[in-house]
């Protein structure tokens, strides 16, 4: 009969209308209201990055040994209020880059002249964090290499840094990739976190005892990943305990870091809002390492690794490839999430991708917290073979957006290495550990050639639920290129900063065996009258708290410090980082988007120490399109305003 | 009209019926048996009301009513209440230390006492805690509390528990830690005090399985532990072991009877609590309703009131904060044992 | 073709409908102010609002006639009261297709799904998770209250000659819920509380007894109503949260295929109901049983 026929056919229209209408719009279409512009020749911070070259034994494969590498870190190493770059380069006699900033909109070469020019004489440098370690109000420099030293750099204040790896004990020899600052027992003196990636001996086949592994001069090959999934052959975690005077003990054993992940990126954040930080360690070929710390139940404090064992997977008990970690609230609930770099590979791999971890409350989970991962549904799973990746307000509207740089190996696109690496990872062994075994890449592409990615938030449903561990999660639409970011470069290492102190957050990139590139964020011609407020914290040291028999203290750099801003109904959460993310660090200060008209109505500030501020009112409404100062414990200092000649000319 | 027997009516015969009875009756009864009415634990037969510490709650009243009466010389009133009176009675006029003394004398004559030793406890808090928000009102840099004041009333309470070791003595102390955990509510100083209460109470219900204010005070130090605080792997709780607790002592309220309407819709509001904290909002909900039920007060109804509102999703969160809120409200501290025999 | 004159459909003094919309609207009323159902009027207002609106329109435009939409009030004022959402837009689409069900969806001369039932079906299944149906009123305020509801609600069951519907409905919750438990799912409380709830309340003596959408006769109807027991248990034991709902939900949808099964067998039947029973018993021969106990 037609005519039930019909009459169903009709109110299946209607059931799709209404779930149409209802559905959030899709934000495909979206103009992205932010625009950037690349700058680095004109501004003269370009740093080409060089590829380092190991043994020729290891030819077939050396396109992805040599992948890693170009790291950046965007802080203010001399003081004078603008964000300067380290750039690290990684070939064989190629020094590091330090571009300072002049302040208006261009920059010096001076790392030969600051003495941290390194040079991979031996190996080669991979990584690059600051830190104050000392109090003494200026950013000391660690830099992570491979086969050689590590080296620790004391600033010595105006503008020249000296070598103290020797007398802070942390020249560690081995194959890092990451490291971050934290001050985990929050006595006021920085701790270093150091996560490594090929282990740094291994097994010597003539002799069967263990030898330093030396892949310039490697004694046996098989220096690769046990599995692709389930790897625990890495490198050892390290974690330096400072003890002051500029140095430190290793206790990463004690405090129960134990697993050898290969580990390309770690970060460290107060997950569960117990004033403690807690550490994430992003793993490629295995599992992710989350340890949340035990500082409120024991002391000295300990870290407890937390696997969530239910979902699929579930955090810390993953099988992907962890790349890079970044902590943000994304939802709005209070609670940090999480932003980690994954591989999606569409025609190859796509049962994977970025994962993006919301923080929710869970009645049994350590910590009382419990991740799930929402890239999916909130359209951030597919940044393609990614690496560094940020949250950043990018254009004022105060929700946070994610910049995720990405792409693995430019070659000859019409032959990809793709079939061989998936042949390898289906084999029954699944055993890839000596390297000869690999098939030879040659001029291979593989992921290469990919657009970075600029994940814009889009604004929640017009009735929000407010401070519910909703299972709503955000969402996001890719709009880079159509923001301006369109190249082709396979980036690793993002900083964030706000080098014409505008208020708009800039990006600059770290392209491997590439040159590096400074975006410029033109906020203010596409979305003009976006407010926005900065704020730079300085922590006391010496003014420390006994709470619970414990001495607890801010560093000097308020490493930790935790920052929440009401504007609008909205509460945006920030906290100040030692550094996180794969090859990047982001300067320090905070930085909040309020949109258009927005006011901030309440700014509640806890440092490391416990000490806990609050301002609100003209005090803080002064504060607004300026970086604000709070030194602890005293009141809210207004920033200087963007002074005219200083940034960009447009 | 419906009703007249038709093909489509289902024959049932005498036989059916009765055999479709019994077997109904006897389901009703395995689910009785396996979960009871309200899937309470089991409580073992003939306890008393002493063993469970819930015997005389009359005359604890009694003698609350008098402890609070102006100082009379009454014959009959034994010479520790009437000192633990006048000690009160000296708090109130402002000498404190003085009043102290005289309370720690009478809690030393009767250190079994329940009432004296609440008294006193609840004496010292609110002295702290008058001291502590002087402090900080006046913004001075007089951190430390007054010496009578200082290491009160966990010093007292050990030394009264060390000369006369007994299940009330012991509670006194566990409770006493609370209090401090109350006062000084950083997570730092809270794990550690709440570790010391549970351990205390953990020690009296291994003598005492079933004596009802340690049961209540161990499930409530469960209950109120925040969500956030990261244990060691060793010394991790079970995540039921809060409901376990009150749930006990519902099921011994509900054995011995006799309980006033407002404890009884305390303990079922507790016990939802714990059951929403442990993430299962349908028994959470269901006891929330027995509370409704069982009390007009109105500070409570509006307290549940306010838990109906809160969705699956957001419920651990809210409660989190209604537990904190609750745990802080210094008016009404939740240690105060009056609440057993107001 | 000449024009149907204006007929007024308005429903006489001693139609059961009629009493139950004024329990119905009694019962919002004390909801909002004495028991815990927490809904915004103005939300319940959309609700009935644009549900009478269509139904009246349809009424018009299809059959030129002027309704006093009683069936719709009363449909649409049970979606007002068991759906919460902050969405008021959520409200409006799920009375518009609670009553475009009855039109659309029919199997034989009438609709197959009871309207406020598809409705809420629908709108906590396509609604991008905005809908729920709050558990605030999964419990009644008092038990004594429940208990008044649950003795008015069987007296009316009585009036509109359902009883035995309900009874079978109730009395298979009871030995579902027993078996429930038996299996350890809780305490008998927990498993019969839900029986002094509004959401259980509105569901046994509104949704199930509608007369248009169940079984013509009392062996069936029995039926029906364990049926509707037996997958409700089920599912709340598997701890779906809306069991009920999804249950009759889904009976309801198979009657469709009985239409086609009887239509293939050559049973001509209007009424979907009996179709039903006609397909069970098999064959075209069985409709001679046709004529017996209609349903009013």
């Amino acid at each position: 009969m037609h005519a039930p026929l019909k009459r169903t056919l009709v109110m299946l229209a209607l059931l799709a209308t209404g779930w149409a209408w209802l559905t959030p719009p899709d934000g495909a279409r979206l103009d992205p209201g932010v625009r950037f512009e690349e700058i680095g020749a004109r501004a003269g911070c370009r740093h080409l990055h060089t590829l380092v070259e190991l043994s020729p034994r290891f030819a077939n494969i050396m396109p992805w040994l040599s992948s890693v590498g170009a790291a950046v870190a965007g802080v203010d190493f001399d003081g004078d209020g603008l964000t300067d770059l380290y750039c690290t380069s990684s070939g064989r006699d190629v020094p590091n880059r330090l571009f300072r900033n002049r302040g208006d909109g261009s920059f010096d070469e001076v790392a030969a002249r600051a003495g941290v020019a390194c040079g991979n004489r031996q190996g080669a440098c991979m990584h690059a964090v600051f830190g104050d370690v000392d109090n003494d109000g200026d950013l000391d420099l660690y830099v992570v290499k491979w086969a050689e030293e590590n080296q620790f750099f004391i600033n010595r204040g105006d503008g020249t840094f000296r070598d103290a790896t020797a007398e802070a004990g942390v020249g560690y020899w081995g194959y890092g990739n990451a490291a971050t600052f934290v001050d985990y027992d929050r006595d006021g003196l920085l701790d270093l976190l150091v996560g490594n990636y090929f282990a740094d001996s291994l097994p010597d086949p003539r002799t069967g005892r263990m030898a330093r592994s030396n892949l310039w001069d490697p004694l046996t090959t098989r220096v690769m990943h046990s599995t692709f999934t389930h790897a625990d052959n890495g490198g050892r975690t390290l974690l330096y305990r400072g003890i002051g005077g500029g140095r430190f003990e290793e206790v990463a054993r004690e405090v129960g870091l134990r697993f050898r992940g290969w580990t390309l990126a770690v970060g460290a954040a107060d997950l569960n809002n117990d004033g403690w930080p807690d550490l994430y360690l992003a793993n490629d070929f295995g599992p992710d390492e989350l340890y949340f710390n035990t500082g409120a139940t024991e002391w000295p404090p300990r870290f407890r690794r937390v696997v969530d064992t239910t979902a699929h997977p579930g955090i810390g008990d993953d099988w992907w490839k962890g790349m890079n970690v970044d902590f943000g609230d994304v939802d709005g609930n209070g609670y940090l999430d999480l932003y980690v770099t994954n591989i999606l590979a569409r025609r190859y791999k796509t049962d994977e991708g970025n994962m993006l971890w919301l923080n929710v409350a869970d009645p049994v989970s350590p910590g009382g917290r419990r991740f799930w991962n929402a890239a999916e549904a909130s359209g951030v799973h597919d940044g393609g073979w990614g690496w560094g990746a940020k949250f950043l307000d990018a254009n004022n509207d105060g929700l946070l957006d994610i910049f995720a740089l990405n792409g693995f190996v430019n070659g000859d696109v019409n032959h990809t290495y793709w079939f061989a690496l998936q042949e390898m990872v289906t084999q029954t062994r699944n055993n890839a550990a000596d390297a000869a075994d690999w098939p030879p890449m040659a001029d291979r592409d593989l992921s290469g050639y990919e657009r970075s990615r600029l994940f814009v938030q889009l604004p929640p449903d017009p009735a929000p639920r407010r401070n519910g561990s909703g299972t709503r999660p955000p969402r996001f639409a890719e709009v880079a290129a159509r923001a301006g970011i369109d190249d082709l470069d396979n980036g690793r290492g993002v900083a964030v900063i706000d080098f014409d102190d505008d208020g708009a957050l800039d990006l600059y990139v770290a392209n491997q065996g590439a040159t590096s590139l400074l975006y410029h964020n033109r906020l203010e011609r596409v979305s003009p009258g976006r407010r926005w407020l900065g704020l730079r914290l300085e922590g006391r040291p010496d003014l420390r708290r006994e709470v619970g028999g414990r001495m607890l203290a801010s560093t000097a750099g308020a490493v930790g410090a935790r920052v929440e801003l009401d504007a609008g109904g909205r509460t945006q959460v920030r906290e100040v980082s030692g550094g996180s993310g794969y090859a990047s660090q982001s300067e320090p200060r905070l930085h909040f988007g309020l949109g258009r008209g927005g006011r901030p109505e309440r700014l509640r500030v806890r440092w490391p120490s416990g000490r806990v501020q609050s301002f609100e009112g003209p005090a803080l409404e002064a504060c607004l399109g300026t970086y604000a100062r709070l030194v602890e414990g005293a009141s809210l200092e207004r920033g200087e305003p963007q002074v005219a000649g200083r940034g960009v000319a447009p | 009209m419906t009703g007249s027997a038709n093909r489509a009516r289902v024959r049932l015969s005498p036989t059916t019926v009765v055999i479709g009875l019994a077997a109904v009756a006897a389901l009703a009864g395995l689910a009785l048996w396996r979960g009871g009415m309200l899937d309470l634990p089991g409580v073992p037969a003939g306890l008393t009301a002493s063993q469970a510490g819930l015997a005389d709650l009359a005359l604890l009243r009694g003698r609350a009513l008098r402890l609070e009466a102006p100082a009379g010389h009454d014959e009959g009133v034994d010479p520790a209440m009437a000192l633990a009176a006048e000690g009160l009675a000296a708090v109130r006029r402002g000498e404190a230390e003085q009043g102290l003394e005289k309370l720690c004398e009478a809690l030393s004559r009767k250190p079994r006492d329940l009432v004296i030793g609440n008294a006193y406890r609840m004496a010292v808090f609110h002295l702290r805690r008058t001291w502590l928000a002087d402090v900080t009102r006046r913004e001075t840099l007089a951190k430390r509390l007054p010496p009578y004041l200082e290491r009160e009333p966990v010093a007292t309470l050990e030394r009264l528990r060390r000369e006369h070791p007994s299940r009330e003595t012991t509670l006194q102390l566990a409770l006493a830690w609370v209090d401090e955990l109350m006062l000084f509510p950083a997570l730092e100083i809270q794990a550690p005090a709440s570790v010391e209460s549970v351990n205390l109470l953990s020690e009296v219900l291994a003598s005492d399985p079933v004596y009802v204010p340690a049961l209540y005070g161990r499930g409530l130090n469960y209950l109120h532990r925040p969500a956030r605080l990261v244990w060691p792997e060793a010394r991790k709780a079970a995540p039921d072991a809060a409901s376990r607790d009150l749930a006990l002592c519902v099921a011994i309220g509900r054995r011995i009877g006799g309980a006033p309407p407002r404890l009884v819709a305390t303990l079922a509001l507790a016990l939802g609590d714990a059951y929403a904290k442990e993430g299962r909002p349908g028994h959470a909900r269901s006891w929330w309703q027995i509370a409704q039920n069982s009390s007009r007060d109105s500070a409570l109804l509006e307290s549940i009131r306010r838990r109906f509102a809160w969705q699956d999703d957001e419920m651990l969160d809210r409660l989190e904060a209604e537990l904190e809120g609750r745990l802080l409200d210094l008016e009404q501290p939740l240690t105060d044992l009056s609440v057993m025999w107001r | 073709m000449p024009t149907k004159p204006l007929q007024v459909v308005a429903p006489g003094l001693r139609d059961p409908r009629l009493m139950l919309a004024v329990a119905l609207s009694l019962w919002t009323v004390l909801g909002q102010t004495f028991l815990y159902f927490n809904r915004d009027p103005g939300q319940i207002a959309v609700a009935v609002g644009a549900g009478c609106a269509l139904d009246m329109l349809l009424a018009f435009a299809l059959h030129r006639q002027i309704l006093v939409p009683i069936s719709a009030y009363i449909t649409t004022l049970s979606i007002g009261i068991l759906i919460a959402s902050s969405d008021w837009r959520v409200f409006a689409i799920a009375s518009l297709w609670s009553i475009a069900s009855k039109y659309l969806l029919r199997a034989g001369d009438r609709h197959y799904f009871n309207p406020s039932n598809f409705g809420i079906v629908a709108a906590v299944t396509l609604m991008h998770g905005t809908a729920t149906v709050a558990p605030g009123s999964q419990w009644g305020g008092d038990y004594r209250v429940a208990a008044l509801i649950m003795a008015l609600g069987l007296a009316m069951m009585k009036r509109v000659q359902r009883l035995d519907l309900v009874l079978a409905w109730l009395g298979g919750y009871t030995v579902m819920s027993l078996l429930r438990v038996a299996l350890g799912q809780g305490g008998l409380v927990f498993a019969l509380g839900p029986l002094t709830g509004a959401e259980f309340a509105l569901f046994t003596f509104s949704m199930i007894p509608d007369p248009k959408t169940n079984p013509p006769t009392r062996g069936a109807r029995i039926v029906w109503g364990l049926l509707i027991a037996a997958l409700d248990g089920v599912l709340r034991f598997l701890e779906v949260r809306y069991s009920m709902f999804y249950a009759l939900f889904a009976l309801c949808a198979v009657l469709p295929l009985f239409r086609q099964l009887a239509l293939a067998r050559g049973i001509r039947e209007a009424d979907p109901w009996r179709t039903v029973v006609l397909v069970l018993r098999g064959g075209p021969e069985a409709a001679v049983g046709a004529g017996e106990g209609r349903a009013p």
